[in-house]
């Protein structure tokens, strides 16, 4: 184009102005989380015309409740599927948490020994699934499928098969387990992870590292980033936030079984990828997942209140990730053209 | 050793000396040495297959070389990572160009470079990014690459202005020498003067450059002197005075200049 030195508003105002609307109308709609934001709105308004009794206070506080521990979760399987990994473990790890922390503390153990190395110990887990996946090349799938039968084998050795329980009140728990007003303090907790990993994705460095390790991995390794360094803190993030809703959830209930956990690790991949992320990594976000996990629990609360056997609750979540993981394909197609 | 004779002039920046480098029974690079002096555009020759992105590839960190080393203005030193090149002060334009298309203009622009534009709090690098599109804008139309908006990923972008992009962050920041791979693959008449131009300019601000490419009429137009690789070895390295293009591409097909007998011819005799 030839340039003639004016400003390109002073020569064509008012298309300027409409390229500025576009451009502004195309952000919109290219953000990760456009799509789930528009089908949480949908379901929220279905249930609200539709479920009896879904707009009050008890029904929002166990919608609230039922996101907290998923949702913590699916922070950590947010941050690894954007730089490009996956992790299966997660429910496993959750229950080992959890599992640890009671049989410490029935043991004997201060809670805050008990909770420390319980987080110690899944951070060690995450760092072994990254340097399997990053050294030894296998695939983040594989090695975390292994992880999941290996620490859920785990938490059944260390519990007998038993639920346990804890043998007193502690009160230091009260930090994971308490209400203010409506809100579940767990929630709160969710929304201080949301907070902090949105913060660390979008804002710092490493942030840039994880999209750029998930996005390109040749061309992040040939720019200066430490691409397997940052998987393995990824892996290790993810692990720590799993033991992390283990202890929070182990708090709130005062006890553990040996299926804690089950098939969780499905339902925050399912999610993060209904918030926006892509399964190859390099983008989501944390905010459409956390979006994606008050979805999923509106539609198991909506589902009970209008009487609908619970087993279509699986049923309608697939027909949602399906779509959610078009609609995304789409958007992405839109966008990188 | 062959030292060059001893005078009064600057050390080089940067010795390659005697590098080998193989995968597996292959070969690639064979005991490959030469000097690259401060202020000097060194293009880098040679077939395809004749060990120059190998070669390349060990100058800035992503292999490592099986034997020999490098001599960075007076200090020994085998790079041990892009990271490590690039801290030392090398800037590389990729020949894949190494953009990430999924993410934006600008990220792409401050990829391993976030510590420029980074406020450390708490010992946590938070990247200032309001001052990182800035300084992405500034620095593209500085070359006059215009794009839309920093903030649009580089998939949007043609193939020509992706290699804007890469070229505009090697130039931008800080280096003392510049490895150009292929630079001028993807441009157009005009984009590849105004590359040969960001290639004079850095030679003027002191900065060594290695241009590899396979248009030997753009090497010609930009280098002081030339090392043809073939076969994974250094057939000669000459001053632009010593040859003409013929020569050039005598050394490029053969190993040897015209009239003189290879290596090879040599051995066998």
């Amino acid at each position: 184009m030839a340039d003639t030195g004016v400003p390109v508003e002073e020569r064509h105002p008012s298309t300027a102005a409409a390229a500025a609307r576009e451009r502004f109308g195309w952000r919109l709609f290219a953000r990760p989380e456009s799509g789930v934001i528009m089908a949480a709105v949908v379901i929220f308004l279905f249930f609200a015309i539709f479920a009896p009794r879904f707009l009050s206070v008890n029904v929002m506080s166990n919608i609230l409740l039922l996101s907290a521990e998923l949702g913590i979760v699916a922070v950590g399987v947010t941050m690894l599927m954007v730089s490009g990994e996956f992790d299966l473990s997660v429910g496993s790890v959750l229950g080992l948490g959890a599992g640890m922390v009671v049989v410490w503390l029935n043991a004997g153990w201060p809670v805050p020994l008990a909770i420390l190395v319980a987080l110690a110990v899944a951070a060690g887990i995450g760092t072994l699934n990254g340097l399997l996946v990053t050294r030894m090349q296998i695939h983040s799938l594989i090695v975390t499928l292994g992880g999941l039968m290996f620490y859920r084998a785990a938490v059944l050795a260390i519990t007998g098969g038993f639920p346990i329980r804890l043998g007193e009140d502690y009160p230091f728990l009260e930090l994971f387990n308490f209400w203010w007003g409506p809100i579940p303090g767990t929630f709160l907790w969710f929304v201080g992870f949301i907070v902090l990993f949105t913060i660390i994705i979008t804002s710092t460095r490493f942030g840039n590292w994880v999209y750029a390790s998930g996005g390109g991995r040749e061309a992040a390794n040939e720019m200066g980033v430490p691409v397997s360094r940052v998987k393995v803190l990824c892996f290790a993030c993810a692990s720590m936030l799993a033991a992390s809703a283990g202890i929070i959830q182990m708090s709130r209930l005062n006890s553990v079984d040996a299926l804690r956990g089950t098939a969780l690790e499905l339902e925050a991949v399912l999610a993060v990828v209904v918030g926006g992320a892509l399964l190859t990594g390099g983008r989501g976000s944390i905010v459409g997942a956390a979006l994606g996990v008050i979805m999923v629990s509106m539609i198991k609360q909506g589902l009970i209140l209008m009487g609908i056997p619970a087993f279509w609750f699986k049923a309608g979540i697939g027909v949602v990730l399906i779509l959610a993981a078009y609609i995304n394909h789409r958007v992405q197609q839109a966008t990188l053209q | 050793m062959t030292a060059p004779a001893p005078d009064n002039g600057p050390p080089p920046r940067l010795s390659v000396r005697d590098i080998s480098k193989s995968f597996g029974h292959v070969k690639a690079l064979t005991n490959v040495s030469f000097d690259v002096m401060p202020g000097e555009v060194v293009g880098l020759l040679g077939d395809n297959g004749a060990g120059k992105s190998t070669l390349i590839k060990t100058l800035c960190g992503v292999h490592k070389p099986d034997t020999g080393g490098f001599v960075w203005e007076g200090e020994e030193v085998i790079f041990e990572s892009p990271r490590h090149a690039m801290a030392t002060g090398i800037s590389v334009v990729y020949q894949d160009l190494a953009v990430i298309p999924i993410l934006s203009i600008y990220r792409n622009i401050f990829l391993g470079r976030e510590s420029e534009v980074c406020r450390k709090v708490a010992g946590i690098s938070f990247m200032m990014k309001e001052k990182a599109k800035e300084i992405a804008a500034d620095a593209l139309s500085g070359l006059g690459i215009h794009v839309p908006d920093v903030e649009s990923p580089v998939a949007v972008l043609s193939g020509g202005e992706r290699q804007s992009i890469s070229l505009a962050r090697a130039v931008y920041f800080q280096h003392q020498l510049l490895i150009l791979d292929e630079p001028t693959a993807a441009l157009s008449l005009k984009e590849t003067a105004k590359v040969l131009g960001y290639v004079d300019e850095a030679r003027r601000k002191g900065a060594s450059v290695i241009i590899i490419t396979h248009n030997l009429s753009h090497a010609w137009q930009v280098s002081d002197r030339f090392v043809v690789l073939y076969h994974g070895g250094v057939a000669d390295t000459v001053r632009k005075d010593e040859v003409d293009l013929d020569d050039l591409a005598d050394l490029i097909n053969t190993g040897r200049r015209n009239g003189e007998r290879g290596v090879e011819e040599e051995a066998a005799a």
